[in-house]
């Protein structure tokens, strides 16, 4: 089958990555409120 | 409901249907009517995917989750990129591949025509089911809202989406999803918007999220492994993306959302779109419920918010007693309010001792209300003893019903409706090309014209639609609706997710190996629901693991042979 490119990022290693790293951050801003606020 | 509530509320559903019907008509073939002659492109793929899975449940069940336990929910989604990366890597590819309609057509490849055929049987089962809480849940809401019967409600939702599903097919349905998404959206934040510019002038949005932190609501995060609790993020984490996987994987609803894309390209791009999104806009939901917490600290609620329900109590012998707690709560409410204040200015002061001091009274007054609601909920269910008592879908419906402005009343009906029909249409779309391609066409009539199974597929929605109507108005379902869709999803999709897992991973089974491991499974499933106290979410693990496990032994018993 043929490898098609994403747009944007170039390559699906990109996207997983951001994925990935979008999820990691979020999981440190939600800790940071959790513990800043309760 | 005024008159503008009224014109918003069927202005927009009609909208969504005549628009759905009209751009979509005319399907001569089933690439066209099950798989939108793959066409979609990859925004409105990712709007699909996010549509289908949030359903009125889902708007109306969320922010009353935020109210009374506060945003830890959230961490139930933190499996979701997770599944979205394996599931683009590794399943995108061989659906294409193959070119198949349904998830469960690769099964007879792989494997043989009764593991296909198990496999949409098992789905078929689930997904009817759950179609018919799906359309339940906004069913019975609205029925006690407008004060019509639930039959009522239920034929006019169930009827609506026939028509554009009936004439449109896949791409009414991903077509009509966007519209609904963008009122669903619009709808929320105008909700939370209002909820805080309601709150008294001296309470700055600042203020109103300490509030909720030392209250407790911004309990977003639980970095504790606690196998008994349901919500903290290592079971998010594990537990999250085994369902993600098969849910968004193997489930025919979803897979015929992103299968409906131009190319691969398109797909996994929409599942990308699906990962970057959901966890925000849970957020969102869950921060909405979170606002009308705090506009409840300075506005009272009612002390049971089915206020229809209650009114009906109140005409039983348990009425004065009903009406003695009121009182109770009115009072306590009043001295609530006060600590409240007092918090308010401890925060203004940034005093941290009388902060200390006066959440800690805050918080001895909602442990007291929320003894006082559990009294008032017993004595209904004294007074009605076939009414469901749990009123925490209730919360937000009564909060916009009550304190929003004319016309945003209906937009926000208008957006419940939307995501009933949204999660409605995807899953008939799903059960149709199920019925239609893994059982009707590869079983029974497999050389007919294409025109014959469009006719096909659109009685088969009909029929699944009239079923879904059947289960939700036949329905004393559980106590609880969530946990119903829980415990049904738990049931199977274990076993369906063990299925496909060794489908892709465990090259060397064959088709009677996983065949019977699978049944074997979903009986060990079944024995651990009705004979033990395993928490619902732990049976998507096991049933998969029971099938690989089996699975692999039996071929190896088989090796010879």
């Amino acid at each position: 089958m043929e490898q098609e490119r994403p747009p944007l990022m170039g390559s699906w290693s990109r996207w997983y990555a951001l994925l990935i790293g979008t999820l990691v951050i979020q999981i440190v801003l939600y800790y940071w409120i959790t513990a800043s606020f309760s | 409901m005024t008159t503008l509530d009224w014109l918003v509320l069927f202005g927009t559903i009609a909208f969504i249907v005549v628009y759905g019907t009209l751009k979509t008509r005319g399907s001569r073939n089933i690439e066209s009517y099950l798989k939108g002659d793959n066409s979609m492109k990859w925004w409105m793929i990712g709007v699909s995917i996010m549509a289908t899975q949030a359903s009125a449940v889902t708007f109306l069940s969320t922010p009353g989750q935020a109210i009374e336990d506060g945003m830890r929910f959230l961490q139930f989604y933190f499996g979701l990129p997770i599944a979205m990366v394996i599931i683009s890597y590794t399943m995108v590819p061989i659906y294409y591949k193959l070119n198949v309609f349904t998830a469960y057509e690769y099964l007879e490849s792989r494997f043989d025509l009764k593991t296909r055929s198990l496999g949409a049987v098992l789905f078929l089962i689930l997904r009817g089911l759950s179609a018919g809480i799906t359309l339940y849940a906004p069913s019975i809401v609205l029925s006690t809202i407008l004060g019509w019967p639930t039959s009522v409600t239920t034929l006019l939702i169930g009827t609506l989406v026939i028509i554009y599903v009936t004439t449109g097919g896949t791409k009414a349905v991903s077509l009509t999803q966007r519209q609904q998404m963008t009122i669903i959206m619009v709808g929320m934040v105008l909700a939370g918007v209002l909820a805080y510019t309601m709150l008294p002038n001296h309470v700055s949005f600042g203020d109103t999220v300490q509030i909720a932190g030392e209250l407790g609501k911004l309990n977003l995060v639980n970095l504790e492994f606690n196998p008994n609790d349901r919500y903290n993020l290592w079971s998010g984490l594990l537990a999250g993306t085994f369902l993600f996987l098969s849910y968004f994987g193997t489930d025919q609803s979803q897979v015929a959302r992103y299968l409906s894309g131009k190319s691969v390209t398109e797909s996994r791009l929409g599942l990308m779109f699906n990962g970057l999104l959901k966890i925000p806009m849970q957020f969102m939901i869950l921060f909405i419920g979170v606002m009308v917490f705090v506009f409840y600290l300075f506005h009272q609620p009612p002390v049971f918010h089915n206020t229809v329900l209650k009114e009906r109590a109140m005409h039983t012998a348990q009425g004065a007693q009903i009406q003695r707690l009121e009182h109770s709560y009115d009072s306590l409410y009043a001295q609530k309010q006060m600590a409240v204040n007092a918090l308010v200015d401890a925060i203004h002061a940034d005093d941290e001792a009388t902060i200390v001091e006066a959440k800690k009274q805050v918080l001895e007054k909602q442990d007291a209300e929320k003894q006082l609601r559990e009294q008032v909920r017993a004595t209904i269910g004294e007074a009605l003893p076939d009414a469901k008592t749990q009123d925490r879908d209730y919360i937000f419906l009564n909060f916009v019903l009550t304190n929003l402005p004319t016309g945003v009343v209906g937009l926000l009906l208008a957006v419940m409706f939307s995501a009933a029909m949204g999660s409605m249409a995807g899953e008939l779309n799903a059960l149709t090309s199920t019925t239609t391609v893994d059982i009707y066409k590869r079983s029974f009539r497999p050389n007919a014209s294409p025109v014959h199974y469009v006719k096909a597929s659109q009685w088969f929605t009909v029929m699944w639609a009239a079923l879904a109507m059947v289960f939700a108005m036949l329905a004393s379902f559980a106590e609880n609706l969530i946990q119903f869709v829980n415990i049904v999803g738990s049931l199977f999709y274990g076993t369906i997710l063990g299925i496909f897992l060794t489908a892709f991973y465990v090259k060397h089974v064959k088709g009677t190996a996983v065949f019977w491991a699978a049944l074997i499974a979903e009986g060990v499933v079944f024995y651990c629901y009705f004979f033990t106290n395993i928490a619902f979410l732990l049976f998507n693990i096991i049933g998969c693991a029971v099938v690989m496990i089996v699975a692999i032994v039996w071929q190896w018993l088989l090796r010879d042979k």
